[in-house]
């Protein structure tokens, strides 16, 4: 089986280096590298990666420049899966991965993930495949924020759309919660119900009108 | 050869103690020194004039251009001052002088009068000499307060306004004409000393011998001895009147200045260094914040994964594997507690994406919960956020640990460059502002920026605290 290509962009020369050596443990092949977001952005055009894992905060401004390039990466390739890397729980960043039209998939990630080499790989492989994978944190920060309209759910049902929106297969949302398939459909059926979104045969789909909706509530009331 | 006899016994009189030898110049120099110090100790309360550069915080600081001391401009630029003083000093004495023969003129022909006209002429003569006494005096202050800030370099110092105070203003020239009057004869006493042994020579030359004190320049060795010694006595005193001039100048500068115009001044300094201060601990905080994550954060996450590599290439039997295990979650515990402190520095979000995504993502965890609503609109300058950020959060705080409410929340708004931000809760009421509180110091850092803090905590609840500061001018 072909290692899927990856391009790196990190600017710290340790981190760069300690995730090339993740990465190929993981059966994937970092190609390239990038240590700027320009870097990033001018690589990518030229040659054609599986996937983009990039760090948010990139030289020179040291602000959210990573994350930039990577939603423009992603409004000028739509099919390149990219995966942002942030040292930082911020719902605040899902936004610029959720606007634009792109299909392919996304990553929003904490660094403090990458220990878990299992579920990095998971993340990284979902993302690559077409998904989504948004931290736990990320997600449960979203929630937090958004107590109000999800006060109607029971508790089951909060769990299941928290895992959908982290990104997880109905399968895999089953095998954790030790319920089967048919009961986390039914189960999200009724949250998208309740929550007053239509119900939608794609699961990427559903999982992006789940993030887009946790975060529309949210600019909405601010 | 009496004129210079004269002279030098007067030397002799003024300037030396009997039984000592003291060159001549070294007391006149000293007391012409012991003298303008006199001077710049005496007088109304001493104003200090703080430089008053131009306060646009943002601007490097300017300190070294302030503090450049005299250069040889500025030496010249005192003397010229010294001068201009002591010609203001002699020309009053002459004015009073020439009014005194006036008055003694116009005395003369009346001869032995009667009591009633001895009394008018009395009394009027006192009225016009106060009157033009007081005018005098007044016109010598201001003249001496004109030659104080002539030749100022622009960037020295800000003029304040003079005092208007007249008892001020004479007191300050009678000062100036009395001791000064001393200071210039002491002076013109020390010229002709020095005058006296520079020429020595010469006139040894054509059989006339000085007297100094005790000491006769008898020959040309001594009188070429006392040339030199005169010569750069003279020299020295001349480079040092800038000194001399410098004092005066700045004593005058700050005797005759409005105390009321340079306390304003120097508390527009002091809130303008204020809040510079307060921007450097920003910046530090900031940088702190850089340093962390450039550094520490990425080695220890670098190290985190080196450990999860090494926990997979381990045998699941391996006895070691606990230990890699614990190793690395107590590295990602420590990365954890590192990444708490950096955000309570400054958060990133804060700079990324400004106040509103930052007060949600520090308070998301909270119990009772934190709700953040209304609209900043256009993100307001770094500075302006981080003040709002870090007053807001300060409240907040207050309000979770102290208030015992169900919820608390913060509304943002703006009206122009007007931004406000009220932060409600419905615990018991009864906020107030204590010194060590947590209020205080957020009324500190809004009075830095000119803002204001509204508190509303009636016993019983909610209270609302509200802050309203402008926008700092780009």
């Amino acid at each position: 089986m072909n290692r899927p290509t990856i391009l790196l962009a990190e600017d710290n020369v340790l981190l760069r280096e300690g995730l090339v050596r993740v990465l190929d443990h993981l059966g994937f092949d970092v190609s390239a590298t990038a240590s700027t977001a320009d870097e990033l952005v001018n690589r990518s055009r030229v040659q054609r990666f599986d996937l983009i894992v990039t760090d948010v905060r990139m030289p020179p401004s040291h602000t959210d420049e990573g994350l930039k390039a990577a939603s423009r990466l992603r409004q000028d390739q739509p099919d390149l899966p990219v995966v942002v890397l942030s040292q930082y729980v911020s719902a605040a960043y899902l936004d610029d991965l959720l606007s634009g039209d792109s299909r392919a998939g996304f990553g929003y990630l904490l660094k403090d993930r990458i220990s878990d080499l299992a579920q990095f790989a998971d993340a990284l492989r979902r993302v690559l495949r077409g998904g989504t994978a948004v931290d736990p944190a990320v997600v449960t920060a979203l929630l937090r924020q958004r107590r109000e309209p999800l006060h109607q759910l029971t508790t089951r049902e909060t769990e299941v759309l928290a895992k959908v929106a982290e990104g997880h297969s109905n399968l895999a949302i089953a095998e954790e919660l030790f319920i089967t398939e048919a009961a986390v459909v039914k189960h999200f059926g009724s949250v998208m119900s309740k929550l007053g979104l239509p119900p939608n045969a794609s699961h990427n789909r559903r999982v992006l009108a789940v993030l887009t909706y946790l975060r529309s509530q949210q600019e909405s009331s601010t | 050869m009496v004129h210079l006899q004269g002279g030098c016994r007067l030397g002799q009189h003024v300037s030396t103690p009997p039984g000592t030898r003291p060159a001549d110049h070294r007391v006149g120099w000293t007391t012409l020194v012991g003298l303008a110090l006199l001077l710049r100790r005496s007088g109304p309360p001493r104003v200090t004039i703080v430089s008053n550069a131009p306060s646009r915080p943002a601007d490097p600081p300017q300190h070294h251009e302030s503090l450049r001391v005299g250069g040889l401009r500025d030496r010249l630029v005192d003397a010229l001052y010294l001068a201009g003083v002591a010609a203001v000093v002699v020309g009053s004495w002459l004015i009073l002088a020439f009014l005194a023969l006036v008055a003694l003129e116009l005395w003369r022909p009346v001869g032995l009068p009667s009591f009633a006209l001895i009394a008018v002429v009395v009394v009027t003569g006192l009225l016009l000499g106060t009157v033009l006494l007081v005018h005098g005096g007044l016109w010598v202050s201001r003249l001496t307060w004109w030659l104080a800030w002539a030749g100022q370099r622009a960037e020295t110092a800000a003029r304040p306004r003079m005092s208007s105070n007249m008892l001020h203003q004479l007191g300050y020239a009678t000062t100036l004409l009395t001791l000064g009057g001393a200071g210039l004869a002491v002076g013109a006493l020390l010229a002709a000393v020095l005058t006296i042994l520079i020429v020595s020579p010469a006139l040894v030359a054509k059989d006339i011998y000085p007297v100094l004190g005790p000491v006769v320049i008898r020959n040309q060795e001594l009188a070429w001895f006392a040339a030199v010694l005169g010569a750069v006595t003279a020299t020295g005193t001349l480079w040092q009147l800038g000194t001399l001039g410098g004092w005066h100048r700045r004593y005058t500068q700050s005797a005759l200045a409005d105390p009321a115009d340079v306390m304003g001044r120097q508390l527009a300094d002091s809130q303008a260094s204020r809040v510079r201060l307060n921007r450097r601990f920003d910046d530090e905080r900031a940088r702190i914040e850089r340093d962390l994550h450039d550094g520490v954060q990425p080695q220890l996450l670098r190290a985190s994964m080196s450990l999860a590599l090494a926990l997979e290439a381990l045998p699941a039997d391996e006895p070691a594997r606990t230990e890699v295990g614990d190793a690395r979650d107590q590295i990602d515990q420590a990365r954890n507690d590192l990444r708490r402190f950096v955000r309570g520095l400054h958060p990133q979000t804060l700079t990324d994406r400004g106040v509103t995504a930052a007060l949600q993502d520090t308070f998301e965890t909270t119990q009772p919960p934190v709700t953040i609503a209304g609209n900043l609109g256009p993100r307001p300058d770094p500075s302006t956020e981080s003040t709002l950020y870090f007053a807001i959060s300060e409240l907040v705080t207050n309000a979770l640990k102290h208030a015992g409410a169900d919820t608390v929340t913060v509304w943002l708004s703006r009206d122009g460059r007007t931004v406000q931000a009220a932060v409600i809760d419905d615990g018991h009421g009864g906020a107030r502002l204590t010194v060590g509180g947590g209020l205080i110091g957020v009324q500190d850092r809004l009075d830095i920026a000119d803002g204001t803090l509204q508190i509303d905590s009636p016993s019983g609840g909610p209270t609302t605290v509200t802050l309203t500061m402008e926008e700092a001018r780009a």
